[in-house]
């Protein structure tokens, strides 16, 4: 997979490469147990600090997503452990976002829609992946 | 020393032609997107200032090199004895020219940038598939460095099984007319150096190939599947040119054992020819794929995998920058000298040419550039030295 960061971005570097990697994973292009660069080796193709990468490595971890071992360094998770606060947790997130597209005049139609098209789009690509491995 | 100065002259001629050639073809070899070493868009490559720069930088180079090439001749002429001197330096000058062409250049492609507004994306990528820690070691091609050290070692073998029947004194050393100046006892150290001195020379090569690997790259921005995928591309045949040079040195070592050994012992016109040959042998696959595969092979057109293809998300991502001076070339001071404290590469690939520079925010550049300082200053003043007095008696 491509990791891409964006210096330009106003959202922090560590915070684009756990997005990235978590796209990765629901979008199929990261598969479960797929090794990782190791964290020297990621920050130095990317051109960005150590601790940048171990940040979000750990972050990664701390979420399930990610095993980080001494031996085989990092590795994605087998299974994602199940997170009961997630749904409430992801509620608060869109809360503001929801709040400026209504400030917006955005209808509740494109609203849905967005997240709809989101979904599906990223479940294609991991359908389309798991079609051609086969 | 008289009958050597006309190779002397053949030598430098060559060589200046060869560093004129590459250094005049450089801007051409250059990813599109990397105008003297400043990021621009890649559709800048036609823009008429980009063409005309490009021609000036070209011109003054190819007219350094051939005033060069005229000043050699002369000197050979007129003062026949500088010959080996004007052999040594006058590569080094053209380099220090053409050094000061390019900033020139430098200056006015950045120059251009803010002018035009040339703006550049601020997005990095890196391949998680390649960048794996083993992934270097699989894509090595060990047949040529399992070979060459398997030659070593039948040399070292093959010297060890005639060591007994060897007479106890040998020639250790000839002179230019290849009659034998110097004697010693035989010693098992003498008979094994060449092989062991060939199989460190084999390690080091590895080493060079792995470090290869690890280099930073140049990745382009407008479309980074395809440039991973020339890298990938590029990188496999640099390390089968490597592999190539490795066997061609070990086989250029081990056909001196039997005159170590004293079994054989070649003509001066043999070794001289011999040596030439397996140097020019060398010369031509690393020159040829360079100006035939461009920096990290941007002119290849390798198959994009369907992996390649694949990046985080659906939306697009690759945004100009709104800044026009990003940190991407504000890391590069000259366009030249990588320096960026947070990024912990050592080896990066230029943004001139196909060269691999260094980051000197690390300390482990400048360690490097010291031994590397000290070595060539130390032979020059070493070799000139001794040629001075040569030619003062």
């Amino acid at each position: 997979m491509l990791i891409q960061i964006d210096f330009a971005s106003d959202l922090p570097i560590y915070r684009q490469l756990r997005d990235q990697i978590v796209i990765g994973l629901a979008t199929g292009q990261l598969e479960a147990g797929e090794e990782l660069p190791s964290v020297r080796r990621l920050a130095a193709d990317l051109g960005i600090n150590l601790h940048t990468v171990h940040k979000a490595y750990q972050q990664l971890r701390d979420e399930g997503f990610l095993v980080l071992d001494r031996r085989s360094g990092a590795v994605m998770a087998k299974n994602i452990p199940d997170q009961p606060e997630f749904q409430n947790w992801l509620s608060r997130q869109l809360e503001p976002l929801v709040a400026e597209a209504i400030c917006r005049k955005m209808s509740t139609n494109d609203l849905q829609a967005l997240v709809r098209t989101l979904d599906q789009s990223m479940r294609q690509l991991k359908k389309d992946g798991e079609m051609q491995n086969e | 020393m008289n009958e050597m100065n006309g190779l002397f002259l053949a030598l430098n001629l060559v060589v200046l032609l060869i560093i004129g050639l590459i250094l005049v073809r450089a801007p051409w070899i250059t990813q599109r997107s990397l105008f003297f070493g400043v990021r621009v868009p890649a559709s800048t490559w036609d823009h008429p200032s980009a063409q005309r720069l490009r021609r000036i930088y070209a011109g003054w180079t190819a007219a350094s090199s051939a005033a060069l090439l005229f000043a050699s001749i002369l000197l050979y002429v007129r003062q026949p004895d500088w010959t080996l001197l004007a052999a040594m330096y006058l590569p080094l000058l053209l380099l220090l020219i053409q050094f000061l062409i390019y900033v020139f250049c430098w200056r006015s492609a950045r120059h251009l940038k803010q002018t035009q507004n040339w703006q550049t994306s601020a997005t990095v990528y890196a391949d998680t598939a390649s960048s794996r820690s083993r992934q270097s070691f699989r894509d090595l091609p060990w047949s040529w460095y399992l070979i060459s050290a398997l030659l070593c070692l039948i040399a070292a073998l093959v010297s060890l099984a005639v060591y007994p029947t060897l007479p106890d004194v040998l020639v250790k050393h000839w002179n230019f007319a290849m009659e034998a100046d110097a004697w010693g006892e035989k010693s098992l150290l003498h008979i094994l150096i060449q092989p062991l001195l060939a199989f460190v020379m084999v390690l080091f090569m590895l080493a060079a190939n792995l470090g290869m690997y690890r280099s930073k790259l140049q990745v382009e921005n407008e479309n980074p599947a395809l440039s991973f995928a020339r890298h990938r591309l590029y990188r496999r045949l640099m390390s089968h040119v490597l592999g190539f040079i490795t066997l061609v040195m070990t086989v250029m070592f081990v056909a001196i054992t039997p005159m170590t050994l004293n079994l054989w012992v070649p003509s001066a016109g043999t070794l001289i020819g011999g040596i030439l040959f397996f140097s020019l042998l060398m010369l031509i696959p690393p020159i040829w794929v360079t100006l035939k595969a461009g920096q990290a092979g941007n002119r290849l057109k390798p198959e994009i995998s369907s992996e390649d293809r694949l990046n985080a998300g659906i939306l697009p991502r690759d945004l100009p920058a709104a800044a026009t001076r990003i940190r991407d070339d504000r890391d590069w001071k000259l366009g030249l000298f990588y320096f960026n404290r947070d990024d912990p590469s050592l080896f990066v690939e230029n943004r001139f040419g196909s060269n691999n520079g260094l980051n000197y925010a690390r300390k482990t550049a400048w360690l490097i550039v010291g031994i590397l300082a000290a070595v060539s200053v130390m032979s020059y003043y070493v070799t000139t030295v001794l040629l001075c007095r040569l030619l003062a008696t």
